[in-house]
């Protein structure tokens, strides 16, 4: 019999939900229920999930339920429902990238992400929405129409893992995994209240995922940032990334690249957030010194024409035959990569490399980098054409870091006017992830907002 | 930089095949004209910079 309240389970996060499930208060068929109503009551409001896999996930939960009675509770993903970006491969389960090209597309095998957390006991609740391929700009006539943001519903959220930070911040699943070749996991985490975090070039396997592989990874979406290195230990399979969480912060510095940031002009409400988030880094007795790192804005720039070739080299056959399949912007945005050189390529690998080791030198005098998330607040000012999303205008702060592979995490770090959430983006070295949770988590405990919950009423 | 021309964008297309729309070129021909200045602008710095070549 469950002790816990049915009409609380959404805001459970994946911590507290394992918890639950461990000492036998919570029955993960319980828990799974209890979300596929509260999905299935917003949904049509949110438009975040492409496919509800309510009949394979309440199954999925009640042989965890049975496993764990008769042979032991696995691990903190045990029965824990988890949503998953519909350009990420899920055995049996329809993926179409939001795209009519893919519409009927159910594959036979899981992405090495699914695979790992479904090893590791979590059970695939939906298929999250997303824009086309994870690569344009969506319209109200894509396959599903894109989400609107939980915080204020005359705005939508920003891409391309729209759907999953919309599903984790509007509680409908207390994580998901979406990918990130530009800021497409931090960006709507940001927008959406919710952590966000891009993991080390390579240390998640990212195949199985439509995606530039020189610069893509599979990254989790939760709402603390313990739960997302629960699911970076449950995607990897190694431990370490939660253990140290909640330990004193040893003495820290903190890098701002204080010109770049000037320099990209951010929204006067960006600013202030920042400077707020530098305030209280700086209360916990992190010291906040100030960096330069020449070619930031360049790797930025040359991320977007990786991510340009790598797209239509992935896509070229398919836009030689199926292009009436592509929505409007789809087709334009995949396109594009036809009309450089390799001259083009090889140049942005070359910024890449340079920047990659102007970063980690920068990254032996302080241990993470802080910059905002995203310069505007709404996902229309960060699509608008003023802003050329094609070339990652809006991803400057996000995208020099999927470029040089280096990890990074947005976290809840502030609200505008509008009620829309702002995001504090933190960079830690090469396959420094742990050291960079730890700082995450410290910022996280020591300010209010990753506690504040979207306002769509009771369950 | 100027944007490529319609003309030269069509014939590029047709070469790979891509039956792409007047509408479809029209919208790409800026979107491909920052991309080509963005390449140009970094391979014209990348010239004189290096990454430190690994060691063995």
């Amino acid at each position: 019999m469950s002790h816990a309240h049915e009409g609380d389970l959404h805001l459970l996060s994946v911590t507290e939900a394992g918890g639950r499930i461990r000492d036998g208060s919570l029955q993960p068929s319980e828990y799974v229920a209890a979300l596929v109503e509260r999905a299935r009551r917003l949904d049509p409001t949110l438009r975040c999930i492409v496919t509800l896999a309510a009949d394979t996930a309440l199954v999925a939960a009640q042989v965890a339920e049975d496993a764990i009675l008769h042979a032991g509770w696995r691990g903190p993903l045990h029965g824990i429902p988890i949503g998953v970006k519909d350009c990420i491969a899920t055995a049996g389960l329809r993926t179409t990238a939001n795209s009519r090209v893919l519409i009927d597309w159910v594959p036979e095998k899981d992405a090495p992400a699914v695979a790992a957390i479904r090893g590791a006991g979590a059970a695939v609740l939906a298929k999250l929405n997303l824009n086309e391929f994870a690569w344009s700009i969506p319209t109200e006539d894509d396959l599903y129409p894109p989400p609107r943001n939980p915080w204020n519903l005359t705005h939508l959220a920003m891409g391309s893992s729209s759907g999953s930070a919309v599903a984790v911040a509007g509680g409908m699943c207390p994580a998901a995994l979406g990918t990130d070749a530009g800021g497409s996991v931090r960006q709507p985490a940001s927008n959406c209240g919710v952590v966000g975090f891009k993991p080390t070039h390579g240390l998640v396997d990212s195949s199985g995922a439509f995606g530039p592989p020189s610069i893509c990874e599979v990254g989790p979406i939760a709402r603390t940032v313990q739960d997302v290195g629960l699911l970076l230990e449950g995607m990897t399979g190694a431990a370490g990334y939660v253990e140290r969480l909640g330990q004193p912060l040893p003495a820290t510095r903190v890098g701002v690249p204080r010109r770049y940031i000037d320099e990209a002009a951010p929204d006067p409400e960006v600013e202030a957030a920042f400077a707020e988030a530098l305030r209280a880094l700086a209360e916990l007795g992190v010291e906040i010194v100030e960096v330069d790192i020449e070619g930031l804005a360049d790797a930025a720039a040359a991320d977007f024409l990786v991510l340009n070739m790598e797209a239509f080299a992935a896509h070229q056959e398919m836009l030689r035959t199926r292009l009436g399949d592509y929505g409007p912007s789809a087709r334009v945005y995949h396109t594009q990569g036809a009309f450089l050189s390799p001259a083009d390529y090889a140049a942005a690998l070359r910024v890449g490399a340079v920047v990659r080791e102007r970063v980690e030198r920068a990254l032996t005098t302080v241990d993470v980098l802080a910059t905002p998330v995203v310069p505007v607040v709404t996902a229309e000012d960060a699509r608008a054409s003023k802003a050329r999303p094609h070339t990652g205008g809006t991803a400057i702060f996000t995208a020099p870091f999927n470029l040089t592979g280096h990890p990074a995490i947005s976290v809840p770090a502030g609200m505008s006017a509008a009620g829309i959430p702002i995001g504090l983006q933190l960079a830690g070295r090469l396959s420094g992830d742990a050291d960079l949770l730890t700082v995450a988590h410290a910022f996280e405990r020591a300010t209010p907002w990753h506690a504040m919950r979207p306002p769509l009423g009771a369950p | 930089m100027s944007p490529p021309s319609a003309a030269r964008l069509r014939r590029m297309a047709d070469e790979l095949d891509l039956r792409l729309t007047d509408g479809d070129l029209a919208r790409l021909r800026p979107m491909v004209a920052d991309l080509l200045a963005v390449g140009r602008r970094l391979r014209l710095k990348s010239r004189g910079e290096r990454p430190t070549p690994r060691s063995a």
